[in-house]
């Protein structure tokens, strides 16, 4: 069901309603928004390529279909007793290095810790170019920014660091735990746990900033909403989702914001499920949107419902890759659709069953389309037929690189592709490249 | 402070409407219900209740003469060890199949609830099949059939290739057995359990299939329901509704009825899948029951939901009432049979309505007294045959098999 956003209400709810949202005005330092927000661009300054994050990559170079792979086990270049647990994000690529930031919320005894790790791209070297400690740990991927990358933390911070020596430039606090920037020419746009969207400029000041705010939750107090996904940028338009942790069946909102100054250009409401929600995907003047247990087609200028696939796999549904009127979407198995009206065209299927203790994973991450490939977990499908071309797909017992449970799955935002080389992450601590080196 | 000084500012306001649309579903209202026309040469429903829904149509329809009529009393109950739930039995031509969701099945006298015979296995899931001359399991080995008469192990079909293992609640046809499976559903020969297909959805079948005139229907957690040749497993078309179909689908005189986790009832052309027609309920659809021309659905979560009296051409309501405990339906032209909430008290108990009405024309009361202990109640499902309800129970703590007859005046 949709919703559309109302004139204001009278009375009580009316008011509440205005605590909800502003827009406060931005600072003149700041900036025009860029226009060109749709070219490819060299490396893979944040996951899913395009700050469309439609994962397009039609046009780049592949690998083979028999890549070289080698790996990296982050896990030996920390010092144990000071670091915790890794929980690797999604890499990107710098014009230096391939970067992986991790760090994971955890209870315990131990604080929650991360690191940024950087390897040179195009060599076999066995250790990083330079690793910096990030003191509450990446709550999510980072992003490049010119010749910086911009580290979202646990702790609230922004954490820009130059990614060909790792020397901290700025820092932002934003007082909740930020979600993977989008960067589109001369700004950044990023979302937090507090509710907040905000674009900021190279030196981290503010250009503008939109606080959801507690939202109205039947008489008593709200809470704000989380807005931790990864802003989806296309046209003058900024597409941003939303999600309360309570029992409001339509707690979930995909809002479009102006990219001037952030005003809300229209909304739309679902039902996000139980799992944190992903990034949207921009293509063709649709807006797709991972929610929970169906992926949403919504026209872009207008916010009305195209199309719903009800996906119900229990562990939600990733952000799509679109290109050539064809939708690709992991959700355990990897199906595609039609991007007209959502018809299954076909699907392949991952084996793991639930069982947390073989190596079967379910494919959750956000695949990559090529022209003829689909690149889903740690391998290549063929895009016309799904069938598997090379590397593994979650249905291997004795998998190399697929480990047990939650963390031996692949991190969420998917595989970066750069100069023909594949890099993916498990969540574990392991960087695999598939193509390259020698 | 910072929304303060937005109000003073006439900052931009944003709302959202948050006004949301019933779930109690679109289709007729309460003033367009009128009592259902049973149509009585319609009656479905055949002697004996050999799996899950009644039998391979899963009609979940039990014939007049084949039926109580209420006030019913507990005839008997039979004991199990065992902790683990209740099971609904199966009942065919005097014997009661059934375990103890554990490790032992049970065959029992059904007009006594004496033991014919026990066995003792390894993990055993929660539903039977009876076809033929055999008892059917699904376990953790796999599916094994066992002689009716002693209890002899005849065959075990093991699991299928990989990681996927069959789930609950088999279906016959007397030729082949279909099940779910962790990943779709399969089928083995019902004479020796040879394997002969697996279709892989990729995502779990929860509930039993129907099998009729060389096709097994399915619902799937991927939102379809799938219609696949019963030899070849081949994939004849698939519906795609909104939500899992964990509903047992049941096909009469062409049509598919199957409710879906959407909460919508989808009646579907059994040749092609097209649909006839669909029926918003509100909650996920758990059940359906067909008889007299009419399907009975019932819906819900953990909460009592809503059971309709549909008519099986249109989709078009009689009745609705917010009484489904979610433990089963068998429908008669003349009552049904489900478990109804209490009066005050938390829990449910066994009750019959009016087909046409959907009135509650009876309820077991008392029902702790007889079964004893402090926690005795009644469990799973109905399995309706033979003149009896029969069903699971608790007893003392212990699992237990339950029977009802009609009630006399000299009976307690």
């Amino acid at each position: 069901m949709d919703r559309r956003a109302s004139p204001a209400a009278t009375g009580r709810r009316a008011l509440l309603a205005a605590l909800g949202t502003a827009v406060l005005a931005g600072c003149s330092s700041c900036p025009p928004p860029d226009s060109d927000e749709g070219s490819v661009r060299a490396g893979w300054p944040a996951p899913h390529g395009h700050p469309t994050n439609a994962g397009d990559v039609a046009g780049r170079p592949e690998p083979p279909d028999d890549p070289r792979v080698t790996a990296w086990n982050l896990h030996e270049f920390v010092d144990p007793s000071r670091d915790d647990t890794l929980f690797a994000r999604s890499p990107v690529v710098g014009e230096e290095h391939v970067l992986v930031a991790t760090g994971r919320r955890t209870g315990g005894s131990r604080k929650p810790a991360g690191r940024l790790f950087a390897f040179p791209p195009a060599s076999d070297a066995p250790d990083p170019a330079w690793t910096a400690r990030i003191g509450s740990g990446a709550s999510a991927a980072p992003a490049v920014f010119g010749d910086l990358v911009v580290v979202p933390t646990f702790d609230g911070r922004l954490v820009a660091r130059e990614t060909a020596t790792g020397d901290r430039r700025w820092e932002r606090s934003l007082g909740a735990a930020p979600g993977t920037p989008t960067v589109v020419g001369d700004r950044l746009y990023v979302g937090d746990r507090g509710g907040t969207l905000r674009a900021l400029s190279p030196d981290g000041d503010r250009c503008w900033r939109v606080d959801r705010g507690p939202l109205v939750e039947g008489i008593g107090l709200g809470r704000s909403p989380s807005a931790s996904s990864k802003p989806a940028v296309a046209g003058d338009l900024v597409h941003a989702v939303y999600t309360r942790e309570d029992t409001d069946p339509d707690r979930g909102r995909l809002v479009a914001h102006d990219r001037a100054d952030g005003s809300v250009r229209w909304e739309y409401a679902f039902e996000p499920g139980n799992r944190p929600v992903r990034a949207p995907a921009v293509a063709d003047g649709t807006v797709y949107l991972p929610g929970g247990e169906a992926l949403h087609a919504v026209d872009a200028a207008t916010g009305e419902r195209r199309w719903r696939y009800a996906v119900s796999a229990g562990d939600g549904v990733s952000t799509p890759a679109v290109r050539d009127g064809s939708v690709y979407v992991c959700a355990k198995n990897v199906h595609a659709l039609d991007a007209a009206d959502g018809t299954e065209r076909w699907r392949f299927v991952d084996e793991a069953v639930g069982d947390t203790f073989t190596r079967l994973q379910p494919l959750y991450a956000a695949p990559l389309a090529a022209g003829g490939r689909i690149y889903a977990g740690l391998g290549a499908l063929d895009a016309a037929t799904g069938e598997p071309r090379w590397g593994e797909f979650g249905n291997d017992p004795e998998s190399a690189f697929f480990g047990r449970s939650l963390g031996g799955n692949l991190a969420s935002e998917g595989p970066a592709l750069v100069d023909g080389v594949l890099y993916a992450t498990l969540r574990y601590g392991l960087l695999v490249r598939f193509g390259g080196g020698g | 402070m910072r929304r303060r000084a937005l109000l003073a500012a006439g900052g931009t306001v944003a709302t959202t409407a948050l006004a949301g649309c019933s779930v109690l579903g679109s289709g007729t209202g309460p003033s367009t219900d009128r009592p259902c026309e049973l149509d009585r040469s319609r009656e479905r429903g055949a002697a004996g209740w050999p799996s899950l829904r009644g039998g391979p149509r899963n009609t979940g329809a039990v014939p007049a003469a084949d039926a109580p009529a209420p006030p019913l009393a507990v005839d008997w109950v039979a004991g199990m060890s065992g902790l683990a739930g209740t099971v609904q039995p199966s009942v065919l031509d005097g014997v009661v199949h059934t375990s103890d969701y554990g490790g032992t099945l049970h065959a029992l006298a059904a007009d006594s609830g004496a033991s014919r015979w026990q066995h003792t296995v390894e993990d055993v899931y929660p539903g039977q099949t009876v076809v033929g001359d055999l008892a059917c399991y699904t376990s953790d080995a796999g599916i094994r059939a066992y002689d009716r008469r002693d209890g002899t192990r005849r065959w075990i079909a093991e699991q299928p290739d990989g990681p996927a293992d069959y789930t609950f609640h088999p279906t016959s046809d007397g030729e082949v057995l279909a099940v779910g499976t962790d990943l779709g559903v399969a089928a083995v020969d019902a004479a020796n359990g040879e394997r002969r297909w697996h279709h892989r959805t990729g995502l779990e079948t929860h509930t039993a299939p129907a099998v009729v005139d060389g096709v097994v229907f399915a619902g799937n957690d991927d939102t379809y329901v799938h219609a696949l040749d019963a030899t070849t497993g081949e994939g004849r078309w698939r519906a795609e509704t909104d939500g899992r179909v964990r509903c047992p689908p049941s096909v009469v005189d062409g049509t598919v009825f199957v409710g879906s986790n959407d909460g919508t009832v989808y009646a579907l052309d059994a040749a092609t899948g097209e649909r006839a027609w669909t029926h918003d309920l509100g909650p996920a659809v758990r059940v359906v029951a067909v008889t007299g021309g009419h399907v009975f659905a019932g819906a819900g979560g953990r909460e009592v939901g809503p059971l309709v009296a549909l008519r099986a051409a249109t989709g078009e309501r009689c009745w609705r009432r917010d009484v489904y405990e979610g433990r089963g339906l068998a429908a008669g032209l003349d009552h049904l049979w489900t478990y109804l909430p209490r009066d005050g008290d938390r829990g449910d108990t066994l009750g019959a309505l009016d087909p046409a009405t959907g009135e509650t024309v009876w309820r077991l009361d008392g029902v702790e007294g007889r079964l004893g202990g402090i926690r005795g109640r009644l469990g799973v499902g109905v399995a309706v045959a033979g003149g009896a309800v029969y069903t699971g129970a608790i007893v003392d703590g212990d699992v237990a098999t339950a029977r009802l007859v009609e009630a006399r005046r000299d009976r307690p």
